[in-house]
């Protein structure tokens, strides 16, 4: 890149004309027109750019800068490798990619690539600072022509290829957005977050050898055979990204779900697993469209990776997702990798896809609500309780799944409200992802589903289209619960990392003349205030609850009747799942059971010695 | 069947061996267990949390058992001989224990010359699912490639069968008149045929069955009040002593199948 700046430095200073122009009211504001061409042999991109811009900010901008996230895997230097120590979600990366920009220029002539700064960080050459030959005024355009050569890497972190599949993501040059205030929010490719753009027009042609078959953003609207290769076009309007797949042995399925067309690419022999992403999907678009809004593309493409390209695996692009999971789907376990994480990709289509939050900043925001939207659509699927794991009697749900990865034990971790590289690649999981969906689900089950669908359905279809931030997610609560709701419940869950912690401390039972009194004293730990209730059960299985409200720290109430009470717990609906441990929620008169467990403790035990036995 | 009621007391006896050692990692491990209240969560979330709060009373618990059935894998031939000479003739107990220990180093040794085949038998189990997996490494359906593999894995599994209901033979033969391990090996090769193989997988699976069904017996009873819990253990404890029979309904078998 320094090679051809300085080679180039003296067309770039000619080039100072007049090249910036007003958007005219028919044209999208920002626009890619895209041509790549796939060599599946050397696993090379070749492509070009054209690309508008407009400058939608209140300052005239007098620079671009631009991603060239490929390059995060050029070097061990990258900001992505020394942050990933060369491993994301339990891959290793081995090889190197990268993308090489051969030419930038505005249409209208000029070099930029001879005044561009590519190592804005050292060793990192995946922002690229592009001064501009004259200011673009607010509302005014700048047209831009690129060329370049992406080099895939072996398929780690979303991209790459395993033999002769191809995922092909953060593979071109791409405008980082510029915020109202004519700043630019960009950022080096991290290992956490990837997205913050412009929504665009983009208009995508892939040419690839004719066996392949090809998936990528966007409706298809042209397809070209020629010799040896096939050639075909893909446009998307308003969405913020565009990606491709491309493998010569995926099978299609195409089916309509809620008025869209989803199309499915998966590897052959994996017909039972497709069944559980059709299904997954299906009602993911009728339940994300009832209480997000409707997905507003007319297609969806679902592409289910092999088995050795699980680096792709689990990743969202606009009107495209790669799931995961093999060819046989586990029955009952809805918390495995084809149904939870074709649920989550899908969820990703309105959060972070259409609800553009800044994914590094506000990580949350897109992966927390996502998670979220994941249980609730596998709950509504198999019912709640049973929604990560349904075998035979054991019952697991989704959300309780969350809370325990989330909250039980571990070190701490900073709250989910902080930007993604302050997150280890567990850290985020457990927190950004898991409690972000506990806290949501908490505030959805203590103060009723209804009110929670209407809050986050308001923020969420408000927020279409936009490039939403906490607060605006917290305004739609405190509007349709009261004002001072996120300052009481949300913030400090999500931006201080507090939870809803409390304990039974006491049950005392004793004789009152003809009646049994009993004593119970509970603690509230945590400072999210909850509100819940106790529930006690006398001897003859009776229940009867006591409120506790939320801004109570302490409770103490007295129950009396004819019978005794015999045990007392908090939180008998299982509804505060911010609750980090659920087993001291419990208090009994006198310990039962135990007996059952040590004769199936004995008795496995003998068997399991047997086999080394005579 | 008449050899195992020949040897019950023999039979007991090793019963009573695997309970009592079996109570080394139960005690604490059901007291700790024990000891939680957990409230019933609809949803599980009182089990995930039982899960991080037995962890490490789990793990001591599965080390005693690992240590335990080492030990008891040392002390196995001197078992079994004892089970398989009062199996083969009337022995008291005292006497069962005192043959099986004069056996003990030779049944080592049959074990050692069973090291041979078993070679053969890891090998069959690995060399064709091996060849299978390199032969479709490059196909994309991974659902034929696994199902092929999983396929090339049943002789060897079946071998291994075979092998197991061999070693067992071998040493009911020496219980029965071959003093050399290396003639014992021999011997029961020669009786070693279907039926024998048969027999093997007939009783060990029966006893695995008793295995399971136990276990979801102990599930369903589930044991919480006084009484469910007495009958509990007394149902678990039948079928324990139930899978002990069978392995020595086997043994039988065996000394039918190899004596002179």
């Amino acid at each position: 890149m320094r090679r051809l700046r300085h080679l180039a430095v003296g067309l770039a200073l000619a080039a100072a004309a007049p090249s910036v122009s007003a958007q005219t009211p028919d044209e999208p504001a920002h626009a890619y027109v895209l041509e790549a061409t796939l060599d599946p042999e050397a696993h090379v991109v070749t492509g070009s750019a054209r690309i508008r811009w407009t400058n939608e900010s209140a300052l005239p901008a007098d620079e671009l800068w631009l991603h060239l996230y490929l390059n995060a895997f050029e070097s061990d230097e990258t900001v992505f490798m020394r942050e990933s120590g060369g491993a994301l979600r339990g891959d290793r990366f081995r090889g190197t990619g990268g993308i090489e920009l051969e030419e930038l220029r505005l249409a209208a002539g000029g070099d930029l690539l001879a005044q561009a700064e590519d190592e804005v960080i050292r060793g990192d050459r995946t922002q690229l600072r592009v001064p501009l030959p004259e200011s673009v005024p607010p509302g005014g355009t700048v047209d831009l022509v690129a060329r370049f050569v992406s080099r895939l890497p072996p398929v780690f972190a979303r991209s790459g290829y395993h033999e002769s599949f191809h995922m092909v993501a953060q593979w071109f040059p791409k405008l980082a957005r510029r915020e109202p205030d004519g700043t630019w929010a960009t950022f080096p490719y991290h290992g956490h977050g990837e997205f913050y753009a412009d929504f665009a027009r983009y208009d995508l042609t892939v040419t690839t050898p004719s066996r392949f078959e090809v998936g990528a953003t966007g409706a298809m609207v042209e397809e070209q055979r020629g010799e040896g290769t096939v050639r075909r076009r893909f446009v998307a309007d308003r969405v913020h990204d565009t990606a491709f797949t491309a493998w010569d042995f995926f099978r299609e399925h195409v089916f309509e779900a809620d008025g869209v067309r989803v199309r499915v690419l998966y590897p052959p022999g994996y017909e039972a697993a497709l069944a559980r992403h059709v299904a997954v999907t299906r009602a993911g678009l009728e339940r994300f469209g009832a209480l997000f809004g409707e997905y507003p593309y007319p297609v969806l493409t679902v592409v289910v990776p092999p088995r050795g390209a699980t680096g792709a695996a689990g990743m969202e692009y606009p009107t495209l997702f790669v799931t995961a999971g093999g060819w046989m789907p586990i029955p009952g376990l809805h918390a495995g990798p084809i149904e939870a994480t074709t649920a989550h990709e899908l969820a990703h289509q309105w959060f972070q896809g259409m609800i553009a939050t800044n994914e590094v900043e506000w990580p949350m925001l897109d992966e927390g609500l996502t998670q979220w939207a994941t249980g609730e659509l596998l709950g509504s699927m198999v019912g709640r309780r049973r929604s990560a794991l349904d075998w035979g009697g054991l019952e697991i749900d989704y959300f309780q799944l969350m809370r325990w990865a989330s909250l039980g034990g571990g070190p701490p971790t900073p709250p989910p409200g902080s930007p993604a590289h302050a997150f280890s690649d567990r850290e985020l999981g457990r927190t950004v992802y898991a409690r972000t969906a506990v806290v949501l689900e908490t505030v959805r089950r203590v103060w009723g589903p209804d009110r929670f669908e209407r809050a986050l359905g308001t923020y969420a279809r408000e927020q279409r289209f936009r490039h939403p931030r906490p607060e605006h997610l917290f305004d739609a609560f405190d509007r349709t619960y009261w004002p001072g709701f996120s300052e009481r419940v949300l913030a400090p869950a999500l931006l201080e990392g507090a939870d809803a912690d409390m304990r039974m401390v006491s049950l005392a039972t004793r004789r009152r003349g003809e009646e049994w009194v009993a004593e119970v004293e509970a603690q509230r730990v945590g400072a999210v205030p909850v509100p819940t209730s106790v529930e006690l059960r006398d001897e003859a299985g009776e229940r009867v609850r006591v409120r506790w409200p939320g801004d109570a720290r302490r409770l103490r109430t007295t129950h009396a009747g004819e019978r005794r009470v015999v045990a007392a717990r908090l939180d008998p609906d299982g509804h505060v799942l911010l609750d980090p441990r659920v087993i001291d929620d419990a208090e009994r008169v006198r310990p039962e059971g135990g007996g059952g467990l040590f004769s199936r403790i004995l008795f496995a035990a003998q068997q399991l010695l047997g086999w080394a036995g005579p | 069947m008449k050899r195992l009621r020949r040897a019950a007391l023999v039979t007991f006896l090793v019963y009573v061996t695997l309970t009592l050692l079996g109570l080394v990692p139960t005690l604490p491990l059901a007291g700790s267990l024990g000891a939680i209240e957990a409230p019933e969560t609809p949803g599980g979330g009182a089990l995930l949390d039982v899960i991080d709060e037995t962890a490490p009373a789990l793990g001591a618990g599965t080390t005693a058992g690992l240590v335990l059935a080492f030990v008891l894998w040392l002390l196995s031939p001197l078992l079994q001989m004892a089970w398989l000479g009062a199996l083969a003739s009337h022995r008291t107990a005292g006497e069962a224990l005192s043959f099986g220990a004069s056996r003990y180093a030779r049944a080592v040794v049959v074990s050692l010359w069973m090291t041979i085949p078993l070679a053969a038998v890891v090998l069959a189990l690995v060399v064709p699912p091996a060849v299978g997996h390199l032969a479709l490494a490059s196909s994309p359906n991974e659902r034929v490639h696994d199902l092929v593999v999983l396929a090339l894995l049943v002789p060897g599994a079946f071998l291994l069968l075979v092998w197991c209901a061999w070693h067992d033979m071998a040493r009911a033969a020496l219980a029965s008149g071959h003093d050399r391990p290396r003639d014992a090996v021999r011997a029961s090769l020669g009786r070693l045929g279907a039926p024998a193989v048969l027999s093997y997988a007939g009783w060990t699976g029966l006893a695995a069955l008793l295995a399971v069904g136990g276990h979801a017996l102990g599930a369903w009873l589930d044991g919480s009040g006084g009484f469910e819990a007495l009958l509990a253990l007394v149902l678990l404890q039948v079928l324990a002593l139930s899978r002990v029979a069978c392995r020595g309904a086997w043994l039988g078998a065996a000394l039918d199948r190899v004596e002179p």
